[in-house]
């Protein structure tokens, strides 16, 4: 049985079989179905270690029934293969010194050596191929031309060109890259550097100014004049009987204390005076405290000789703003129903006829929020009826406030509004309270005020114009 | 039949409601194809947008602070107004890797401003990313408020301070904290106090109602501009009302 | 939700506006229920404040020991007032010495900061609007105070005038357009068509 050597691994194979044996590699050309003994017959005449025969009469009636294009190369004769790409003669030798020689030619061909330039195959054996599994077909595609023309390549380097611009690339990844996850030091505008140090000269100002005045006294400042709303304040008070219950809303925050302790102090000694029982409320949550510290101080005063703790209950904190006071207008022993000792204070027999915040005799509120009073004017003060609403507010609610004194009919019926108005009020009295003592010293600290401002106005005036000028000017427009 | 006694305040009141709704509705539903409406310039919003996109862009931050004021109130308003531009913030700012910081000194406004963080991040599919500790309650009185905030508003990559709600006076000493860092500050109150210290000290301060118009603004959301129109066209009634019966009563005919 | 929550805010707006009886019982019933949820918020409020600082303390993150004064100090006011009560001496002394003085002290940083504030508001943007602010403020300051012997004629005049007639004026016009702010988003919330939160 005659055998076939496979032309990828140079194993013999029996020539019945298709694939080697050894590396799978075909070892016919393919072809159609319904001739197969005749192409089988093709085959072992395409194979270069076939001799050629003179078949002529047989090819001719294959020719018949095969494409023209395999008839045509079977009726080509056969020709030896040409020099210029030889075939190892491996025939003759053993099939492991022929693979062996086969692969040591395959480990001759050096990638970076010059491939040998092939002679171009003869005209007479135009098409017929040498090698590989159409050897000795003619007609097809040659592979020996695109084997053996292969042309001289240049030699390369096997450097790696790279221009600058790559280089500068290559650089600015590798910095992103080594950048990536570490704590990048965050840049901000810096504030102006000079602001801390006015922030230090005017602080020192006011506490060495201040500090003085309280200290060792020295200018005098006029008292105010008296105002209509003090004085309305102070009549409505008076006009109203002896013992009887007087809500006191204490609605401002343990900041303002300075300001509000002095301005409700002179309402609250009043009522005190007359005997009034008071009734604390308070509908933010460190009201109830404060209106316990003011009173501590009123109890302090030497010219009242009465227990507090007999005329007065602190209702605590109504929780909710708005709905909450509202809520307490229509039913405050509902709203409220333990003091904050935790006692019924609707049996005490100055609060048991109340049920609604229309029976007391007197609102006095005392906040420094505008939006606070506009709370109790808009839910309280429709429901109060003959009630009188009085208000001490800060001085910067007054002026919001204010329209609702001057209105026609009046939505609150008396006012004292900023320390000013309490200093009135002790002088309509003859009384000196917090408000009195402290009136030179915050007289002369609103003084220094309106001079720092003043004069930093004109400064800042100043830089602003010469900006302005510098900008407008050759030079500083070329800079 | 139900008997009822309504004062003519009473019906004075509910008529305005009505016809504020009535109106609203108009412009959102049946005038939305047609409204074109050409908003004045506030350059605050303008500069706010900027700075939002800049910092989700840079790496920085964007603090919100929405003041004291409860929902149960008309102070909360404007914390309400807050959490509208919160909204708009946190949406932007899902993308970045430093997320807005929110701080409150009253409890509701502190679990709103929580969940409209979380509901914006729910919205834009990361969920992952929403941190419950960016709404923080530093506070609950105005000052002790104030003190929490000031060491977040000059905190690290901040860049932005964004001042929307109630504040009273203590507004000055946060805007104080944000201006030694150099960092950007809007600022809008409903409390007249608070607007003139904000005047006096923010970069961009929003006077009056232009706290209201946030959402207009910076979302183009046609609700919020029904609701502008809706404002200016009242307002002009108002004008035409309070000059009318000042006209009227000094004809003594009030 | 959404729907309960616009017929709540219906309910309380109509009962205002239309005093029907059971409308009324019923407005009242969700307002008592509304005061109890704002004190239960206040508290919880509380509780979120200390979780936070002591998240901060736990993972010792910078100025954690601030968080830490401020847990020690809530916990001290805890125990003392919750035994001693809300009113008894002890809790009275701790807010006069210890409360009052510091936010006293935060209102006095602000006598600092405005006077800065004004003195360098024409650096920050001059225009007519700042001249008149500023010009506004020094007029209502020295209209407060007068010295003895030393009198400008006038001042104190112009000064109620400006307080009681345009400052009055400029406020109600201000809070005017706030309130139409404030019923906008009211409503806006109310129809259910603005809500920031919750999606």
């Amino acid at each position: 049985m005659s055998e076939i050597r496979c032309s990828m691994c140079g194993e013999p194979n029996p020539d019945d079989l298709e694939f080697c044996q050894n590396c799978q590699a075909r070892l016919k050309p393919m072809q159609s179905t319904f001739e197969s003994e005749q192409s089988d017959e093709l085959l072992q005449q395409s194979s270069p270690e076939i001799q050629g025969n003179d078949q002529n009469d047989r090819r001719g009636e294959i020719n018949q029934e095969l494409p023209s294009w395999l008839s045509e190369v079977m009726s080509e004769p056969e020709s030896p293969v040409e020099p210029g790409f030889e075939m190892p003669e491996i025939e003759q030798q053993e099939p492991d010194a022929a693979r062996a020689e086969l692969l040591d030619w395959l480990e001759s061909q050096q990638l970076d050596e010059q491939v040998q330039e092939s002679e171009e195959v003869s005209q007479g054996d135009e098409g017929l191929i040498g090698i590989g599994p159409l050897a000795g077909l003619t007609g097809v595609l040659p592979a020996e031309p695109d084997i053996s023309h292969i042309q001289k390549l240049p030699s390369q380097s096997i450097k790696l060109q790279i221009t600058e611009k790559q280089l500068a690339h290559v650089e600015t990844l590798e910095s992103v890259i080594s950048e990536e996850g570490g704590y990048h030091p965050f840049e901000r505008k810096p504030a102006p550097e000079t602001s801390s140090v006015w922030r230090i000269i005017i602080a020192v100002t006011f506490f060495l100014v201040i500090l003085a005045s309280l200290l060792f006294g020295g200018v005098e400042f006029a008292y105010p004049e008296y105002s209509t709303e003090v004085l309305t304040t102070s009549q409505l008070i008076g006009s109203i009987p002896n013992g009887v219950p007087v809500l006191v809303a204490v609605d401002y925050e343990p900041a303002l204390s300075g300001e509000m302790d002095a301005i409700l102090m002179p309402v609250l000694e009043q009522l005190v005076f007359k005997s009034s029982y008071l009734a604390l409320v308070s509908t933010i949550p460190t009201g109830p405290l404060q209106a316990e510290r003011l009173l501590s101080a009123v109890h302090q005063e030497d010219y009242f000789q009465f227990k507090v703790a007999d005329q007065y209950t602190n209702l605590g904190y109504i929780p909710g703003g708005a709905m909450g006071l509202l809520g307490f207008a229509q039913s405050p022993n509902q709203i409220v129903p333990l003091d904050l000792t935790g006692n019924y204070p609707w049996q005490n027999p100055a609060l048991q006829d109340i049920s609604s915040v229309a029976d007391f005799a007197l609102v006095v509120v005392a906040t420094e929020k505008p939006d606070t009073a506009q709370n109790w004017i808009e839910q309280v003060k429709p429901l109060l009826g003959s009630t009188p609403l009085v208000m001490a507010l800060s001085a910067q609610a007054g002026p919001v406030i204010r329209p609702y004194y001057e209105s026609s009919p009046k939505q609150v019926d008396g006012l004292v509004i900023g320390l000013s108005d309490a200093v009135t009020y002790d002088n309509m009295y003859q009384r000196t309270s917090t408000a009195t003592v402290y009136w030179d010293t915050f007289s002369l600290g609103i003084l220094l005020a309106c001079l720092l401002i003043m004069a930093g106005a004109f400064i800042s005036a100043l830089v602003w114009l010469y900006k302005g000028m510098r900008a407008a000017s050759p030079k500083g427009s070329k800079a | 039949m139900i008997q009822m006694n309504v004062s003519s305040p009473g019906l004075i009141g509910m008529g305005f409601v009505l016809l504020f709704l009535i109106l609203m509705l108009y412009f959102w539903v049946f005038r939305k194809d047609k409204t074109t409406v050409v908003l004045r310039e506030i350059t605050a919003y303008q500069k706010l947008i900027r700075s939002i996109h800049l910092a989700v862009e840079e790496g920085h931050r964007v603090q919100i602070t929405l003041g004291h004021g409860g929902i149960s109130e008309m102070r909360g308003s404007s914390a309400l107004a807050g959490l509208v531009l919160l909204r708009r913030v946190s949406d932007v700012a899902s993308l970045s890797d430093y997320p807005p910081i929110t701080t409150s000194g009253e409890a509701t406004t502190a679990f709103l401003s929580q969940e409209t963080m979380h509901s914006a991040y729910e919205t834009m599919e990361a969920e992952r990313q929403y941190d419950p500790e960016s709404g923080l309650l530093t506070g609950l009185t105005p000052f002790s408020y104030a003190a929490g905030t000031m060491p977040i508003v000059g905190g690290d990559r901040i860049t932005t301070n964004v001042l929307l709600g109630h504040f009273g006076n203590e507004v000055g000493l946060i805007m104080d904290a944000a201006e030694r860092k150099g960092s950007l500050i809007v600022a809008g109150s409903e409390d007249l106090p608070a607007q003139a210290i904000t005047y006096a000290l923010a970069n961009e301060p929003l006077i009056g109602e232009e706290l209201y118009v946030c959402g207009a603004y910076i979302q183009e959301n046609r609700v919020h501009t029904a609701s502008l129109l809706t404002q200016d066209l009242v307002r002009w009634l108002l004008i035409l009302t309070i000059i009318g019966g000042v006209i009227l009563k000094l004809a003594g005919v009030l | 939700m959404a729907v309960i929550a616009v017929a709540a805010g219906l309910v309380v707006l109509i009962g205002y506006f239309l005093p029907m009886p059971l409308l009324g019982e019923v407005r009242a019933l969700f307002l008592h229920w509304a005061m109890i949820l704002f004190a239960i918020a206040l508290i919880v409020g509380v509780i979120n404040l200390a979780r936070v600082h002591w998240l901060k303390v736990a993972r010792r993150q910078p100025g954690y020991i601030n968080s830490l004064a401020l847990i020690l100090a809530l916990l001290f006011l805890v125990v003392v007032v919750g035994y001693f009560g809300p009113i008894s001496p002890v809790s009275i002394w701790i807010f006069n010495y210890i409360q009052v003085p510091l936010e006293s002290s935060l209102m006095a940083l602000l006598v600092v900061v405005l006077a800065l504030g004004g003195a360098r508001l024409f650096g920050r943007h001059l225009s007519l609007f700042s001249v008149i602010f500023i010009f506004s403020a020094l007029i209502t300051l020295l209209g407060s105070v007068s010295i003895i012997g030393f009198s400008v004629p006038g001042l104190d005049e112009f000064a109620a005038w400006l307080s009681r007639v345009p400052a009055t004026a400029g406020a109600r016009g201000i809070l005017l357009g706030v309130a139409l702010g404030a019923v906008a988003t009211g409503l806006r919330i109310l129809t259910g068509s603005d809500r920031p939160y919750g999606g």
